[in-house]
């Protein structure tokens, strides 16, 4: 009788502190800023940032007009990085979309603007991923581009359809000077 | 009850005497007399009491009753029938008891078994119990698929595994399940939140149709789910059960078993109760649904003993499930969604069976400690006390893995909710004083809930109150029976950090209510009765209706909350009527529920840009609406082998005022309302009391034609038909037993989707499934 109320009360216990240990497994994702980096030749070098820090409907969010001067050179290379602003300090997510390249693809979608953007990258079975392209600029206009990430694409050759699942559609407005 | 020891039939007279005097003389002496080796009704059995002068006959279905007999008094009952042993018993009389008289064919010395029960008040609002035919059918597959063989009860479905109960088209935190005595307090509020429910651990299933808010407390505006194990052994010895079972559709298997020991020279007893399930894929007709494979363990434990006047029960439960989801139903952004709802096939779909379960799936823990105790303080009167600790834990795991952290990707889930609930009740009870029996009682709850950061729901702390008081007035042989109840119940909230879109919140929320049942039975005889009740019930609305913000995965929809909705009232009528006469068993319910305030999603036609992309915009909205249906359940018996079986359940629900913006004179329908269904079928049994029966039934549910403009991507599905079959067959192996049951579910293998199932707009429900149980009692 005692041996039962004992091992009861140990049972109790030890239901408690299971129930109560604080998970720090769980984490959220939310991507809220995505910057293009740009180099060029005569030292053209600029960040354009699309920002949306507190997630969620976008209507609110900061974007950046990417200008492209004349003295910037025909080809520059662009890089992006992608951030979850939601978190203190903030996460930088681009190495964890490079860590896996195979299962990510990033489409661009030019309009308007006279920019041509070729994949600079190859994952691990040799097809594009796109953090790292090539812009080729054209004469003066304006436009935009739009930029996806796809995760788990299931053909990353169709550029149009590539299928998966969009982490993130953004759309920065383009000058070519 | 009654001291048969120590009275003989003469001391007995004067106790009668005695007893005549100032006595309260209305009471019936009623019950069955059947024959103990097969249950089987006597019919023509004389019961005569000699010190009253009082006797009769038993019917066709072994009923008896003497009325007019004192309260309190031991009379000596003579039991004789033709085929039996005469025999002579000591029965003491209070009032709601029956008394049965098993006995013997031709048995000369075997003993005579006299079930004295207290008959629990009957109900005077609508209940449906789950049979034991269909409770046998259900084991193995989820509580809400072994509901929905119930008039008036459906299923709210996220695909195949994940399975809501609906009860008159009120669902999630609109019913109270009730467990072994305490409300389950899970994440109840997410229509792909299943209850953490083991249907092998319950004995009965009962589900009381219509508001209980009186009964069950805040939420249970549609009524609740009541689920109770088997009693405690109550002899010395071991006693249990082991079931195994195999599922051909998933090719699952499940093992379950439970032990009960009772302490020999004590009143002590133990019982262990364990259940294990596994299965993999299941397949609709075309194709295998890829990741629809479900793990579940459940385990509890219980002791109970009792004194003369004090009965303890402590019991531990826990219950863990991983569930599979569609992998093809997991969208996040609307132009894979435009295609996916496009597509006849589900897209996207690994169309291989297999055992595995990978991402997107469900981690569910449900623990429950739970101490109850109850003393007898008089004859009269019973004080019950009860508190229960409840730890939820749901984590959900998205397609794909957390972006950060790579090195731990499988283990960490993109959401997790927990709660920690500590319950307290007190209640003090009485039998029937000048025909009155009830009680009242009070409960104290404390609830926290925790999200983890950029969670859909803000974190919260509840602590609430309630206070009740219940009466029933019954006099036999009046045919009217009437019952009076009413409760208030507090709630008070702190919702702090933050969801999508909603930081630094901090809020204090308040919210008090009464409840109020009416009701009243008229018996025309004892096998026939009316009854009518209403009821009034409440809720407070739920974080998540008032501070949601965000996409929901699944339905490719942006949902939006509002902090200024007021709690949910309901006001619920019901009428039933029932007639039950051996195997004759008509019940027949018409409702209505009106509900102000009610709170639904409703489509904006506008929408939100967000970083994965647009979403069309769902705002919760607040509306008076009513609901009003009809469920009936009838077994016609046609030869004494075959009875017709069929169950009907009917439902409308529109919205009395609406805000929407469409024509004033249509009705605003409400969304994801029941459709129309029917059962019906044969059933065959072994003659008499033979263990064997066969089911043949066929259910058709209709195409849902109301429903809100504008609401749906895609029409909601044409009316089908399915086609199921359950038999079973009990073998007595000296005084143990061997149960085996058959099930044969989607028999023609029908191509169907439900309208109540949000994986509709991806694929088809599950084919063929055949089902074999066995299940083996001893001691």
């Amino acid at each position: 009788m005692q041996h039962t109320k004992i091992s009861l009360a140990l049972l109790l216990s030890l239901l408690a502190i299971a129930g109560c240990k604080k998970d720090t497994t769980t984490e959220q994702e939310n991507i809220t800023r995505v910057v293009v980096h740009l180099t060029g030749s005569g030292g053209f070098d600029q960040e354009f940032e699309w920002s949306d820090p507190d997630g969620g409907d976008i209507s609110n969010a900061t974007i950046d007009p990417i200008v492209i001067p004349a003295t910037a050179g025909n080809t520059l290379n662009c890089h992006i990085h992608v951030y979850d602003d939601t978190k203190t300090p903030a996460e930088d997510l681009t190495e964890e979309i490079e860590a896996e390249n195979n299962v990510h693809l990033l489409v661009y979608n030019v309009t308007g603007a006279n920019v041509g953007v070729a994949y600079n990258d190859t994952d691990g079975n040799g097809k594009r991923v796109g953090i790292e392209t090539v812009w080729t600029k054209g004469a003066a206009s304006t436009g935009s581009v739009n930029i996806k990430l796809y995760h788990e694409p299931t053909d990353k050759d169709n550029l149009n359809a590539p299928g998966g699942e969009v982490d993130f559609d953004v759309t920065f407005p383009v000058t070519v000077q | 009850m009654f001291n048969s020891k120590a009275c003989t039939a003469g001391l007995c007279l004067l106790c009668v005497v005695g007893a005549l005097r100032g006595q309260d003389c209305h009471l019936p002496l009623r019950g069955h007399v059947v024959e103990a080796g097969s249950n089987e009704p006597l019919a023509f059995a004389s019961v005569y009491i000699p010190e009253a002068h009082k006797g009769t006959t038993t019917d066709e279905s072994g009923y008896y009753a003497i009325p007019n007999l004192c309260e309190n008094t031991t009379y000596t009952v003579e039991v004789s029938h033709v085929e039996c042993a005469h025999f002579t018993q000591m029965v003491r009389l209070t009032e709601n008891a029956e008394t049965d008289f098993h006995l013997n064919h031709n048995a000369v010395l075997q003993e005579v078994v006299v079930h004295e029960k207290a008959t629990a008040p009957a109900a005077t609002q609508a209940e449906s119990n789950v049979s034991k035919a269909d409770l046998q059918a259900g084991q193995g597959v989820n509580l809400g698929e072994t509901l929905k063989r119930l008039p008036g009860v459906t299923t709210l479905n996220t695909g195949a595994t994940i399975s809501k109960p609906v009860i008159q088209g009120l669902h999630s935190n609109r019913i109270a399940i009730v467990n072994n005595n305490v409300v389950l307090e899970g994440q109840q509020w997410g229509s792909e939140h299943a209850p953490e429910i083991d249907p092998f651990s319950a004995d009965k299933i009962t589900v009381v149709k219509g508001a209980a808010g009186v009964r069950y407390g805040v939420g249970a505006m549609g009524g609740a789910i009541v689920l109770e194990p088997a009693a405690l052994r109550d002899s010395a010895g071991w006693g249990g059960w082991v079931a195994a079972g195999g599922f051909y559709n998933g090719r699952g298997a499940l093992l379950a078993g439970a032990t009960d020991w009772h302490l020999p020279g004590s009143s002590l007893t133990f019982r262990v109760q364990g259940t294990a399930k596994r299965s993999g894929n299941l397949r609709a007709p075309d194709y295998y649904l890829g990741n629809t494979g479900l793990a579940e363990y459940d385990f509890s434990t219980m002791a109970g003993w009792k004194t003369r006047r004090w009965n303890h029960e402590i019991s531990l439960s826990t219950f863990n499930q991983q569930l599979g989801i569609l992998r093809a139903a997991h969208i996040e952004d609307t132009t894979t969604f435009g295609a996916a709802i496009r597509s006849d096939v589900p897209l996207n779909n690994r169309d291989e069976f297999s055992w595995r379960i990978s991402r997107p799936y469900q981690l569910i823990q449900h623990n429950l400690i739970k101490y109850r105790t109850s003393l007898r303080i008089s004859e009269k009167w019973k004080f019950s006390g009860q508190y229960a600790w409840q730890y939820n834990n749901r984590r959900e795991f998205d397609a794909h893995p957390p972006l950060s952290d790579p090195q731990d990707l499988l283990h960490k889930s993109q959401l997790s909710f927990r709660i920690w609930t500590n319950s307290l009740d007190a209640a003090l009870e009485h039998y029937p004083i000048r025909h009155w029996q009830g009680g009242m009682g009070v409960q104290a709850i404390q609830q926290l809930n925790y999200v983890g950061k950029g969670g859909l729901i803000p974190d919260y702390q509840t602590f609430g109150a309630g206070l009740w008081a219940m009466e029933r007035w019954q006099r036999y042989p009046i045919p009217w029976e009437f019952e009076v109840g009413a409760r208030y119940d507090y709630r008070y909230s702190n919702v702090t950090t933050s969801g999508n879109g909603n930081n630094n919140l901090d809020e204090q929320l308040q919210f008090g209510n009464v409840s109020g049942t009416a009701g009243a039975i008229y018996r025309f005889s004892h096998k026939t009765r009316l009854s009518l009740n209403s009821g009034l019930a409440w809720r407070p609305p739920h974080v998540n209706e008032l501070y949601a913000e965000g996409v929901h995965h699944g339905s490719a929809t942006y949902e939006r909350g509002n902090p200024d909705f007021k709690p949910e009232k309901a006001w619920n009528t019901n009428l039933n009527f029932q007639h039950r006469d051996g195997r004759r068993d008509v019940s027949l319910t018409v409702y209505r529920n009106a509900i102000q305030d009610f709170i639904y999603l409703q489509p904006r036609q506008s929408f939100v840009r967000t970083i994965r992309g647009t979403f069309p915009l769902y705002t919760y909205t607040q509306n008076d609406a009513v609901l009003y249906g009809l469920d009936g359940s009838f077994s016609l018996p046609l030869t004494s082998f075959l009875s017709l079986e069929s169950r009907v359940s009917m439902l409308r629900g529109y919205a009395t005022k609406s805000d929407s913006a469409s024509d004033a004179n249509a009705t605003a329908w409400l969304p994801l309302m029941p459709v129309d269904r029917f059962q019906y079928g044969f059933q065959w049994n072994g003659k008499g009391n033979e263990p064997a029966f066969v089911r043949v039934m066929a259910m058709t549910a209709l195409r849902q034609t109301r429903y809100p403009a504008g609401s749906l991507y895609k029409a909601p599905p044409p009316g089908f038909t399915t086609l199921s079959l359950d038999a079973g067959y009990t073998f007595a192996i000296g005084k143990r037993k061997l149960e085996l049951g058959l099930n044969l579910q989607n028999i023609t293998n029908v191509r169907y989707r439900e309208y109540l199932n949000f994986f509709r707009y991806y694929a088809d429900e599950p084919g063929f499934n055949a089902a074999l149980r066995a299940k083996y009692l001893f001691g």
